[in-house]
């Protein structure tokens, strides 16, 4: 990480000295890849969109930029640092509300949006240049661009491109997108307080340890589907939101058909959850308290396909934790937050953008 | 060359150089036992051994979700996961020795790919039979030992409730009279490795292939030697060492080898 890091410290250095240059710079494309931290799967890179320091370079410029946007909105609008690249809410134009997902630790999930629509992370922003976001005007990006004193170069040192004008919209939009996924996938979450405690750097609180124990226990449960280290099973389950499933609340059913999978959503990782509210696909809770609330005794037990884990015989009212125990669950889950992961200056806007 | 070498080496240079070597070789040779994942290499092949696992309910083919059959407790149940680590697989030599072929391997039932592996250059001759364990042993049971996959992770074993990982993951969904509920036979920790041995004539070719089939009845999870009841026995049974005990022991009729 530390490499990447500072290449893209110097080489945004460089491309901020070619600012006002009218030539562009040579092609020059590096092969880097991730530093996966210790216990983390190998992650899958896709042959297709191999990472490089170029790359990432283009893709975190373009993930700030409005000049995508008729509408004055960028990736980053939706999926703002300070909310560990989520936001609070949006209201779909059929007036649904989703809660956007976090951009955390993206290189290991297999699937993509809520009820895993799309299996390849380098194609989920096409749709964003539709009206529901970005109401792109694809000849007139291709004209800002072009005449943008530092895009013209970065696209020569990332994909080798002359003149961006001579690109399709297609084209164009997926070089856009497989940018902005090399970005995403240097997005690595690994140095919570929880991690440090994994690697003995640190010690829990008591409040912190009880809720540990009640996480990674029959008692809490959570483990299932939030197992270390990536805080997601990266699973589709019904944890029992609703008795009735319609619209956007049948889930991965919107995508396979099939009956079992109502009311199934992709398990969230947890990691920074604490940055993140509302909660569930929907938002539906503004709260940590209230989720923790709900698991406690608000699962609707008769949900259709509601996930055997859920349907214990001895728990069917709920975990049966004591408000002490609640609130120690609670302390637990803040020890998921990365203020190093939130405050890396590589993850953030350009200065000079 | 060597004459015109021979008179710079000297003979405490030589003795040097031969223990050198020594060491070399006993260094390389001491690589060579460190463990791995297969103790046999996959490939390149002389001859083969393809394993093949399949599921059956009762004698049924197992369809996910769909199908619902009959426990012995006499409770309607249908299955929707079914994630288990086989370990130590080994053949059975007629002198009663093992050869181990694997050393551990997980499966999905639903993923076809995790059902079928080959393994390459088995020492031909003839075996009496094939075993292994369902979960895994105490050497490879320790949390973070397996190689990080999403699969070995979502199986661990939580340190407050022991570590290790999951042996074996069953789920589902059973009818109580007119309400529906879930069943999650989760089998985890020492006492819980289910050990199968299976006594058949196998005759590993010295080329070409020879097909391994093990079939999996999960009805046998739920009789002989104990009838499991979801209500009463539990139906979500991890951490519940007693209902545990009961599937373990139910465990070791699951699997027969196929002609």
């Amino acid at each position: 990480m530390k490499k990447i890091i500072s290449s893209l410290i110097v080489l945004s250095v460089l491309a901020a000295c070619t600012k006002h240059s009218t030539t562009l710079a040579s092609y020059q494309n590096t092969a880097t890849t991730l530093s996966v931290p210790k216990k983390f799967p190998t992650p899958v890179i896709p042959s297709d969109n191999p990472l490089t320091v170029e790359g990432i370079i283009l893709g975190r410029y373009l993930y700030y930029d409005n000049i995508l946007s008729t509408n004055g909105r960028s990736c980053s609008s939706c999926h703002m640092p300070e909310n560990s690249f989520s936001l609070p809410i949006f209201i779909t134009s059929k007036g649904e509300h989703v809660s956007v997902p976090a951009h955390v630790n993206l290189a290991w999930d297999p699937d993509y949006t809520w009820n895993g629509s799309v299996t390849k992370m380098d194609i989920v922003g096409l749709a964003d240049f539709g009206p529901a976001f970005f109401n792109t005007n694809m000849s007139e990006l291709t004209s800002k661009l072009k005449a943008h004193p530092k895009y013209p170069s970065l696209f020569k040192q990332a994909y080798d491109i002359d003149d961006i004008g001579k690109l399709s919209p297609d084209e164009l939009q997926l070089k856009i997108v497989y940018a902005i996924s090399q970005f995403l996938r240097t997005l690595i979450s690994s140095d919570s307080k929880f991690d440090k405690w994994m690697r003995h750097e640190t010690m829990f609180t008591d409040e912190e340890m009880l809720g540990y124990e009640i996480f990674f226990s029959e008692k809490g449960d959570c483990f299932h589907c939030h197992d270390y280290p990536l805080m997601t099973s990266n699973t589709f389950n019904n944890t029992g939101l609703d008795s009735i499933h319609s619209g956007q609340n049948l889930g991965r059913y919107l995508v396979t058909g099939a009956e079992s999978d109502k009311g199934k959503f992709s398990a969230p990782t947890l990691r920074n959850i604490a940055y993140t509210a509302p909660y569930m696909h929907d938002g539906r809770f503004k709260t940590l308290e209230e989720v923790i609330d709900f698991y406690n005794s608000g699962v609707h037990w008769t949900s259709p396909n509601i996930d055997p884990i859920m349907t214990k015989s001895f728990k069917k009212y709920g975990l049966s934790l004591s408000p002490v125990q609640k609130s120690n669950l609670l302390q637990f889950l803040k020890t998921l937050s990365d203020t190093t992961f939130l405050n890396n200056k590589a993850f953030k806007k350009p200065l000079d953008l | 060359m060597t004459i015109f070498l021979r008179p710079f080496i000297s003979v405490s240079m030589a003795r040097s150089f031969t223990y050198l070597v020594c060491f070399l070789l006993v260094f390389t040779g001491c690589k060579k036992d460190k463990k791995s994942e297969n103790p046999i290499p996959d490939s390149p092949v002389e001859n083969s051994l393809t394993v093949h696992l399949s599921y059956l309910v009762d004698a049924n083919p197992l369809h996910f979700e769909q199908t619902e059959y009959i426990s012995a407790a006499n409770y309607p149940y249908s299955v929707s996961k079914l994630n288990y680590y086989l370990s130590q697989l080994s053949l059975i030599k007629s002198d009663s020795s093992l050869l181990v072929l694997k050393n551990y391997h997980y499966a999905d039932a639903a993923i076809p790919e995790t059902n079928t592996f080959q393994l390459g250059s088995i020492p031909a001759g003839h075996y009496v039979g094939f075993t292994c364990n369902i979960g895994l042993d105490s050497n490879q049971n320790k949390s973070n030992s397996l190689a990080a996959t999403n699969d070995n992770i979502n199986m661990q074993w939580p340190e407050p409730m022991g570590g290790g990982y999951h042996f074996l993951k069953l789920e589902g969904y059973f009818t109580d009279s007119t309400k529906t509920y879930g069943y999650a036979m989760h089998l985890g920790t020492k006492a819980c490795l289910v050990k199968i041995k299976l006594l058949k004539a196998l005759v590993v070719k010295e080329s070409g292939n020879t097909d391994l089939k093990l079939s999996m009845d999960l009805a046998e999870w739920f009789k002989n030697p104990n009838t499991f009841d979801f209500v009463k026995d539990g139906n979500y049974i991890m951490g519940n060492a007693i209902a545990m005990k009961k599937v373990t022991d139910n465990g070791k009729d699951v699997f027969k080898l196929l002609p």
